[in-house]
């Protein structure tokens, strides 16, 4: 099972380490074992069975879309983020 | 030695202060909670070491944190308050979390925005909807305040578990004689704002801030969005207490927590404009529930044009009693004479959103 990294947004980090690691081949596989380690950050990241209106995953920078961002598959070494998509002053 | 605590909850996270006896000399603490806006947070009088925080972010979300160190360190409680997806409704802000009756001391509510109750059985840590209220045949007719749809207050009679008052914008008050299994809208004598009439139910007054006397349980006080009013019958009847405020809204309300007959309220200048009238910060105190009241500017700024949120005054249970108050601009001003006189506490916070004062034994 390849090993990626999950990178979470600062406000975040009092909930789990800001970098997580875990084994994964896909973005919603990834996305159920931190929320099985850490699941105090799912009500910051999940609305329901849903992601918050503002919250936008990528990986390797790339952001994915909204409606299948679960299916992408990851490779080791992958990142996958998320963070707040709002930006700027 | 700290004899008094105050927590400042702001838009950007938590601050405490701390004084001694006199309150003339304060610490710093903060921010906890960095970046998160704190709602509004309660040191629950009736178990000892039980702080609780509603705290939220516009992208994160609403959550309920407890502290067992004086509001040093937080942690995330184990199921707060949530919808269970079976309708549309968002819950957008944890308002309020008020402690259940005397009786019951591991009870708690919390209100919400969409307007919902929660109940935890377990001092804090699991939060239920008390689905009750969603079915009030009015519902749908509910209107949201300037600030949302929210439950903001919450009163438990003290002893008498079943019976409970809610404070909704914009409403009214709603009340329970069956733990929230049933409400009953008990508006009668308050006024309606326009945009907020609807259908044929009783539903519209847009209550800013309900206070209840726990020496008294029949006897309430809210400041409104058209005025302040007293209910000396559990809410069925509300009279309107205008004699020398100089205007009819506002939002904090403040007990005094061993003359239930003193009361603190800080006037704005309507609800199109929402400051200080004047520029000119006043609390307004009554002595004999709401019959007179007199304004308390000794020591307040002038050329200030704040705004006062409704969870951001509080009282503290020293002798005399110290009031406080916290301003959108982030200014907290203190009296440590009941009101008779102020003074600027050393700190410039962020948006000032609740105050918990506590007297430290």
């Amino acid at each position: 099972m390849p090993v990626v990294r999950v990178r979470l947004p600062g406000l975040l980090e009092r909930f789990a380490e800001r970098e997580v690691r875990v084994e994964a081949t896909s973005a919603g596989e990834a996305t159920r074992r931190l929320l099985e380690r850490h699941p105090a950050l799912e009500p910051h990241l999940s609305d329901g069975s849903t992601l918050r209106p503002h919250v936008r995953v990528l990986v390797n920078g790339r952001v994915l879309d909204e409606e299948t961002w679960r299916d992408r598959e990851l490779r080791a070494g992958d990142e996958l983020a998320f963070i707040q998509a709002v930006s700027g002053g | 030695m700290v004899a008094v605590r105050l927590l400042v909850g702001t838009r950007k996270g938590l601050f405490v202060l701390e004084s001694d006896e006199a309150r003339e000399d304060w610490t710093v603490r903060g921010p906890a909670l960095e970046g998160w806006a704190v709602a509004n947070t309660l040191v629950d009088p009736r178990v000892d070491s039980r702080t609780l925080a509603v705290v939220g972010h516009f992208v994160y979300g609403p959550t309920v944190h407890r502290s067992s160190d004086r509001g040093e360190t937080w942690t995330q409680v184990e199921a707060s308050p949530a919808f269970d997806g079976a309708d549309d409704r968002d819950l957008d802000q944890v308002w309020t979390v008020a402690p259940g009756a005397r009786t019951e001391p591991d009870v708690l509510y919390a209100g919400v925005a969409e307007a919902a109750l929660f109940r935890s059985a377990d001092g804090g840590e699991i939060w239920t909807e008390v689905v009750g209220l969603q079915r009030h045949e009015s519902r749908e007719e509910w209107f949201p305040g300037k600030g949302g749809l929210c439950v903001h207050s919450i009163v438990v009679h003290p002893a008498d578990p079943d019976r409970i008052w809610l404070g909704i914008s914009a409403v009214g008050v709603l009340r329970t004689d069956d733990r929230g299994e049933t409400w009953e809208i008990v508006n009668d004598g308050l006024g309606t704002i326009e945009e907020a009439a609807a259908g044929d139910s009783d539903a519209g007054s847009c209550v800013h801030r309900l206070v209840g006397d726990p020496d008294h349980p029949d006897r309430l006080f809210q400041q409104n969005h058209l005025g302040v009013y007293r209910s000396r019958n559990g809410g069925d009847e509300w009279e309107a207490l205008d004699d020398g405020l100089p205007s009819t809204f506002g939002f904090p309300m403040a007990m005094h927590p061993r003359d239930p007959d003193t009361l603190y309220v800080l006037p704005l200048e309507s609800g199109e404009v929402r400051m200080v009238p004047d520029g000119e910060p006043a609390v307004y105190r009554t002595r004999d529930t709401g019959d007179a009241w007199e304004r308390m500017d000794r020591g307040l700024p002038t050329d200030s044009w704040v705004t006062v949120l409704r969870h951001a005054m509080a009282v503290d249970d020293g002798d005399p009693v110290g009031v406080y108050v916290g301003t959108t601009g982030g200014d907290l001003y203190h009296s440590a004479d009941e009101g008779d006189s102020w003074a600027e506490l050393p700190v410039t916070l962020p948006r000032v959103l609740g105050l918990e004062a506590v007297t430290v034994a």
